[in-house]
């Protein structure tokens, strides 16, 4: 600790000097003399305001005024001048001894010259040897966001967003060329104005965001080592423009509604499934559970709990940003709240965001700036849970509720199905807990505040030679809060539970890079990278909560009302990262690039054995388009092949996994009390160390007629060794697992982007499309050969000890596992002729489970196979824009094709009509030979086991390919040329989630119960449905 | 210029070395592993943890493999498992068995191979150590009945070698039983002081041994250690049977050994005895408690069960009961005869009841000696008197200590049977003494008796059954085991 202070305090002096050292001599410059001129367009001749006229390689510049002229202060005769300006070529003009330039611009039709923001730093599009796509402003703002990942959805080749929950708020799953990892993390790396932080960049306001650039293959992650196997996805915000100041203000209003409902029974049918059920289930003699025909002669279509907890919900945004500044100055100051209310009552959802970004170049050489971004996000989530019954939430509940109970009493009170059994005898499940007391009474409340502030410094210690400084802290500090009241149905033995918790984080990072540019001999173009960085998260939590309250008047607020408290609970941990990193670009004759990176990571996480790791990565491109021998063909206007091979890393593994500890056990009694037990902890394996992957990578861009078409095609080959997974190991040495290197799997894939400008007169048309092709494969896993994935439920427990999906050698990751449903047995003499004859769990009108191993008999745990695959074949995104005088229309489409979703829903929906409502295709179940072969007969064989039909088979998995249009939006832009103080007012009406095709019968294809989960994926269990939105906005530019 | 270079370059060079401190984090909530077994603290923490281990065997394994698994009970309103010979080599109760009991002898071993490095007070160092050992005989005697030979593991476990050990023959591991438990009886105390109830006595490993040379049929040595713990004169049965199961008697007289549970800390430490056993149709549990009913008497049993006082108030049929006033729920058990032994008008809090699960008590060791002794000599008065003392206080519903006549025409003491007859009045004594208390099934196996019982009660047994199989995913991670004979991979 000593020296890693003392190790510090000379750093900070090093750094300090050398600061101290560069700003005495940057005061000491002088300035020169003056040019002044104006700018037009070449083809025009008119004048051309608001174009960025800056002193080459340094920051000083000015923008031309409403007449295209300007003036500009110039350190000597050697200077260039640069003029660049939205939508023109680039124009470099050397001054010499002019004093007065006059320059004139042309435009640029599709902008290959386009800077794109890398690890860092920032190429020319041209220049790039890897795979990198980027994402602009007006994509992400398209779709009302809350979430900047959900940006990216369908918008670029070999990126895949699922959004798996309909919550406002929800997380996000987001894999870029497939999942590399078994165990620990998947999730991209995400670095907001050059700081790395894991997980998510939910608190970054999207209107702020200039652009998105994703980094797919190894030559462009390998710059960020450890953290680069899952891709990078560079976030890069708005910075200030000097001339005129910009004001805008975007807002938009809309509605949400339920893309769609269930069918299910109504009270009638209900309650007759329900009687059938019981007059044949033990013969009969618990029929007194069901209504009596009387009772349900006299009902009708009794309560739709969908239409109960389904509303239409309001959703809103309001932006302003103020963008200014001169030669020296430039700053962005931005604003912005966001408020969604949930489809399901009660929910809602809340964020404010306020950003500030400042830059001020001293003088030629030196220029600092900084950057604030401050969130705060409040979500009041309702119940909607993943553990299936043990604990239910409100989607679950509307579904299973019985339609026979009104939503409320005639009294007022909540209808109950508890008081139902307990009070008249007819037994509907007593452990749901109406729905819509459930959404409206239970509270859960979670609060975040994000600061992230960035502090930097650029030097050019010579004409090719930039050193840069950049400190950053990121903190967050977020609770939660819960409460459930006393009288509810799993409070019986709690009287209630209020639970509080918190997290305080504090991330910060140190960065120093040098930079060296230059071109020799007009043919040689070099650009050398190196830098040193440290990072360091620290993070404490506490959690606290106590049971059994009186009164359900203070809810969450106050704990010590409960008379039983539980145990609180609390936390440290740290972890820290050293890293050294450094890029080589070299371009010879304009055609030929070659990019070499590398990073030596250090990490805590790992053993003193493993502690470093290094990661290099090669990249070669070959414009071809530059050759001599196409000159002649003039269709063509861009081609360039490139490659790239390189080793990356992923350590997203839990802390301290290196250190064998020691902590608390389950509480024991000797005396007649309670004494402290202590076990030791996890086994610990000496030799962990990274997950690596080695990616090859395989490109083309091509350009024709002038850059009006252009595609760009990856082939990728990755596979990811060294695997880290808590291995499950034989428990005779008292332990169950182990974190070990085991295992290997590999992503390979095409995927295609395209661009196109269709029409381009009065009516504009642009068309852009991706379409990715990802093969995921287990290659190699420990010494078994299959383990099962996460619990999918307590509820889908198997009597092999796996549920719903598996990770097994030759497949693909978290393939279904299950069953194969061979109908139902239609016949007494098929079943006792049938390899499940004598088997207490069927019968006729029961599941025909097939014999998968073929020795005739049907063995739970032995007979269970791949049943079905939810990666899809392939994703699609298409979007359209189409652009007539102020006119605009988009369209947005995005999809999957030839994936597999695992219903779960549908077992209780039709196999619990007693006591659970069903589907109303249960009205068609088997009721003797040939009348169905999927919904089994109304009854329960005599021997069968409590779990037995809750088995995942092929009779619940569904296609869920899917094509919907995210995204309609129709704007038009009102003319305001003759008000002077408006620069733009468009006004537009959006429509997202209007139409899907889907096969799929449940609420939403494109679901995860289990959300960003690395093993299960696919699976639908009561998850939240995605709404259906419309939207009116404005946006007003000053 | 050239001099702020030089300065990046040192800063740079000079981080290097200074990287391996800055990348050193220990963990502040979590005690390492050098930071344990220092203390007497950390040994009595330590064994504390061997300990627990018995409240996740015993809570819901003990019943259910020593009673459900029989002709005397079934699964209650759940179907199908063991109760009914349905369970393959797959069934999770069988893994969750196997890997608690090597979960304690990997605490135990770590207790053993490190306590004695700690610098404390000899004699307290010295029992942590003897009860280490008590609880690993424990560990392998409830293992290797249930499985017969298992992996053998003496030493904690630091990496993958006691992961790779092939199953042991059953002899060995009987040796290590033997050894552990007379290691214990050697060292242990008598009794404990009131803070320290609940740990193991001289008096438990000795019974434990008694009971593990009854199992081996070493007949002498059984009668030998079940005489020491008569003599010790630490124990005595309860006059009156419903007082042994009373929470408020908990490490009674007549209680040599149990898993100790209190409730009233919501981490846990609270048993489910009472839910479990309770009947759900009508619900017997008072303070709105949900029953589990997970077990109920076998008509057959039922049936088969002389009526006297034990029987009527271990076996409730219909409610109300006159010996349970509390009970306002009225019906015939639906389920079957309700098991009424660890049945407590307390429970009903989340925290889970007071009960505890007896593994010895002085009835057992009576009987035990009985049995030994009528092995070796034949029948004699002592183990009439020890048989005859048991069916007097079984009978004795006023628990006056007087037998009244229609108390005696109940269960009539027993005299003059021949050895065959005294050895099966003693197995029946056993069968309506302990029924519920997890002993039934390993006195059918010991006996020999268990597939021709079954199989009168109408189950579909056979010789495969007398072992349950090896847990399937043991099997697949540690290839060297192999499948006990009849069960399927």
């Amino acid at each position: 600790m000593k020296k890693t202070l003392s190790f510090f305090k000379r750093f900070t002096f090093l750094f300090l000097g050398l600061w101290l050292g560069t700003y005495s001599a940057v005061l000491a410059e002088e300035i020169k003399s003056e040019v002044s001129g104006q700018v037009t367009d070449v083809v025009t001749n008119e004048p051309l305001p608001g174009v960025n006229v800056i002193v080459k390689g340094s920051a000083v510049g000015t923008t031309t005024d409403k007449t295209g002229h300007f003036t500009i202060e110039i350190p000597d005769q050697a200077t260039v001048l640069v003029f660049s300006f939205v939508g023109f070529e680039k124009a470099e003009i050397p001054v010499g001894n002019q004093t007065v330039l006059n320059v004139s611009m042309k435009l640029d039709n599709m902008a290959l010259d386009e800077v794109v923001v890398v690890g860092y730093g920032t190429q020319k599009k041209s220049d790039l040897t890897g795979s990198i796509s980027t994402v602009t402003n007006k994509e992400i703002t398209q779709l009302p966001v809350d979430r900047i990942e959900q940006g990216l959805q369908g918008r670029i080749a070999g990126v895949q967003v699922t959004q798996g929950s309909g919550a406002p708020g929800a997380a996000l799953s987001v894999r870029i060329r497939g999942s590399n990892s078994i165990q620990y993390g998947n999730d991209p790396l995400y670095v907001i104005d050059g700081f790395p932080i894991g997980g998510s960049s939910v608190y970054i306001n999207p209107n702020d965001v200039e652009t998105i650039t994703v980094l797919k293959d190894a030559s462009a992650t390998a710059i960020y080592g450890s953290r680069g196997a899952n891709g990078v996805v560079i976030i890069t915000t708005k910075k200030g423009k000097s001339g005129k100041t910009q004001i805008e203000y975007d807002t938009y209003y809309g509605f949400q509604n339920v893309t769609k409902k269930i069918d299910l029974l109504n009270a009638q049918e209900f309650a007759t499934l329900d009687r059938q059920f019981w007059s044949v289930f033990r013969n009969g003699s618990l029929l007194s559970r069901a209504y009596t025909p009387e009772q349900i002669s006299g009902m009708g279509e009794g309560t739709d709990w969908q239409d109960a907890i389904y509303r239409t919900a309001p959703i809103q945004s309001h932006n302003i940003s103020i963008r200014g500044g001169n030669e020296k100055t430039r700053f962005s100051l931005s604003g912005n709240y966001f408020n969604q209310d949930g489809i399901i009552i009660n929910s809602n959802f809340t964020k404010g965001n306020i950003g500030l970004n400042i830059e001020h170049s001293v003088n030629q050489r030196l220029e600092i700036g900084a950057s604030l971004s401050m969130n705060y996000n409040r979500d009041n989530p309702i119940a909607h849970s993943t553990a299936g019954h043990s604990s239910s939430g409100v989607v679950y509940a509307a579904l299973q509720s019985s339609p026979t109970l009104p939503v409320k009493n005639p009294d007022g009170s909540y209808s109950s199905q508890n008081k139902l059994w307990t009070n008249e005898g007819i037994y509907t499940n007593p452990a749901i807990q109406n729905p819509v007391e459930m959404a409206e009474r239970s509270q859960n409340k979670s609060t975040n505040s994000r600061v992230l502030g960035n502090f930097y410094t650029k030097f050019k210690l010579a004409e090719a030679l930039t050193a840069k400084v950049s400190f950053g802290a990121y903190m967050s500090n977020s609770k939660y809060r819960s409460y459930v009241p006393s009288d509810f149905v799993n409070s019986l033995t709690t009287g209630g539970t209020a639970s509080i918790s918190s997290n305080e984080l504090i991330n910060w990072i140190n960065e120093n890079t040098l930079t060296y540019k230059k071109t020799f001999n007009n043919r040689h173009q070099l650009e050398a990278l190196t830098g040193f960085t440290l990072q360091r998260e620290s993070s404490e939590s506490l959690a606290a909560s106590s049971q059994d309250f009186f009164t359900n008047i203070t809810g969450y607020n106050n704990l010590g009302l409960g008379t039983v408290a539980q145990f609180p609970s609390s936390g440290y941990s740290r972890w820290s990262m050293a890293s050294f990193l450094g890029r080589i670009n070299y371009e010879f004759d304009n055609k030929y690039l070659l990019t070499a990176s590398a990073r030596y990571d250090g990490s805590s996480r790992f053993g003193n054995n493993n502690r470093f790791g290094f990661f290099p990565s090669a990249a070669f491109a070959w414009r071809v388009i530059e050759e001599d021998f196409l000159s002649d063909i003039n269709w063509l206007s861009d081609l360039k092949l490139r490659t790239s091979i390189g080793i990356t890393g992923n350590q997203s593994i839990p802390l301290y996994q290196n250190l064998q500890t020691f902590g608390l056990g389950s509480p024991y009694v000797i005396g007649n009390d309670f004494v402290t037990t202590i076990t030791p902890g996890a086994l610990v394996n000496k030799d962990m160390k990274w997950e690596t992957t080695r990616q090859f990578d395989f490109g083309v861009d091509v350009g024709l007629f002038n850059n009006r078409i252009n595609l760009v095609a990856d082939y990728y080959n990755k596979t990811t060794r060294d695997l880290l997974f808590n291995v499950s190991i034989p428990r005779q040495g008292g332990y169950s697992s182990s974190l070990m290197n085991v295992g290997s799997v590999r992503n390979h894939g095409f995927e295609f982007g395209l661009n196109a400008v269709v029409l381009d007169n009065n009516l504009k048309w642009n068309f852009s499309g991706n379409i990715s092709f990802n093969r995921n494969k287990v290659v190699k896993l420990a010494d078994a050969d299959r383990f099962f994935g996460s619990s999918i439920s307590s509820y889908m427990i198997q009597r092999n000890g796996g549920a719903g999906s598996v990770i097994m050698v030759g497949q693909p990751i978290g393939v279904f596992w299950g069953n194969i449903h061979d109908g139902l047995w239609q016949t007494q003499e098929a079943y006792d002729a049938g390899h499940m004859a004598g088997n207490g769990n069927s019968g006729p009108g029961f599941e025909n489970y097939r014999d998968v191993d073929g020795n005739g008999v049907f063995e739970e745990g032995l007979d269970e196979t791949v049943i079905g695959n939810p990666h899809p074949n392939f994703i699609f995104g298409i979007n359209n824009t189409l652009s007539y005088k102020g006119l605009d229309l988009s369209i947005f489409i995005d999809g999957t094709q030839g994936n597999d979703v695992l219903n779960l829903n549908l077992i209780d929906l039709t196999t619990q009509i007693n006591g659970m409502n069903g589907l109303s295709s249960y009205k068609g179940a088997w009721t003797g030979p040939g009348t169905s072969n999927s919904i089994a007969k109304i009854d329960r064989p005599a021997g069968r086991q409590g779990t037995f039909p809750n088995r995942a088979s092929t009779n619940y998995i569904e296609d869920g390919s899917f094509a919907r249009l995210r995204n309609l939006t129709l704007g038009y832009n009102i003319p305001v040329s003759n008000i002077s103080f408006l620069s733009k007012v468009r006004v537009y009406v959006a429509a997202e989630n209007l139409l899907t095709l889907t096969k799929y019968s449940g609420y939403n294809p494109e679901v995860n119960s289990l959300g960003n989960n690395n093993t299960v994926f696919g699976v639908d269990m009561n998850a939240y449905p995605q709404a259906k939105t419309f939207r009116l906005g404005l946006q007003v530019g000053f | 210029m050239k001099k702020i270079i030089t300065i990046i370059c040192l800063a740079v060079v000079f981080t290097n070395s200074a990287c391996e401190n800055f990348l050193d984090e220990k963990p502040l909530s979590a005690i390492s592993s050098q930071d344990f077994y220092i203390t007497s603290e950390d040994a009595k923490a330590g064994v504390n943890a061997i300990y627990s281990v018995l409240a996740s065997t015993y809570g819901s394994n003990g019943w259910y493999f020593g009673d459900v698994s029989t002709e005397i009970a079934n699964r209650g309103e759940l179907t199908g498992g063991l109760d009914v010979m349905d369970y393959t080599a797959a069934d999770p109760v069988f893994r969750g068995f196997w890997s608690e009991n090597y979960r304690g002898i990997n605490y135990a071993n770590l207790a053993i191979s490190r306590i004695g490095d700690i610098s404390m007070e000899e004699g307290l160092r010295n029992r942590y150590i003897a009860e280490a050992h008590f609880l690993r005989g424990l560990f392998y005697f409830d293992l290797v009945r249930a499985f017969g030979s298992v992996p053998l593991i003496v030493e904690p476990t630091v990496d993958d070698s006691n992961n790779r050990l092939p199953r042991t023959d059953t002899e060995s591991v009987y040796d290590l039983i033997i050894s552990d438990l007379s290691m214990a009886e050697a060292t242990l105390p008598l009794t404990y002081s009131s803070s320290d109830i609940g740990r193991a006595t001289k008096g438990a490993a000795q019974s434990l041994l008694a009971k593990v040379y009854l199992t081996k049929g070493d007949w002498q040595k059984a009668r030998d250690k079940a005489q020491e713990v008569i003599s010790s004169a630490k124990y005595s049965l309860f006059a009156n049977m419903k007082d042994v199961f009373n929470v408020k008697n908990k490490n009674g007289k007549e209680h040599i050994f149990s898993v100790q549970f209190k409730s009233g800390n919501n981490r846990g430490g609270g048993s489910s005895f009472t839910s479990q056993f309770a009947s759900r149709n009508p619900n017997i549990l008072l303070n709105g408690a949900i029953s589990g009913t997970s077990i109920a008497t076998e008509p057959g049993f039922y049936d088969a069960t002389p009526n006297h006082y034990r029987k009527r108030i271990m076996m409730v049929d219909s409610f109300p009961s006159k010996y349970y006033p509390e009970i306002t729920a009225k019906g015939k058990a639906q389920a079957g005869p309700a098991p009424m032994k660890y049945w407590d008008a307390t429970y009903g809090s989340a925290q889970g009841g007071d009960a505890n699960w007896i593994i010895l008590r002085y009835a057992d060791i009576l009987l035990i000696f009985a049995e030994a002794e009528n092995e070796l000599n034949g029948p004699s008065e002592p183990v009439y008197e020890k048989l005859n003392l048991i069916r007097k206080r079984a009978r004795d519903e006023n628990a006056d200590g007087v037998n009244d006549a229609t108390e005696v025409s109940e269960l009539p003491d027993l005299a003059n049977l021949t050895k065959e007859a005294l050895r099966e009045a003693i197995w029946k004594e056993r069968e309506m003494e302990l029924c519920f208390e997890g002993h039934h099934r390993w006195d059918l196996l010991r006996t020999g008796k268990f597939v021709e019982k079954l199989k009168a009660s109408g189950r579909n047994a056979d010789s495969k059954h007398v072992l349950f199989p090896i847990p399937l995913l043991e099997i697949q991670a540690n290839p060297l085991l192999t499948q006990n004979e009849g069960y399927s991979q």
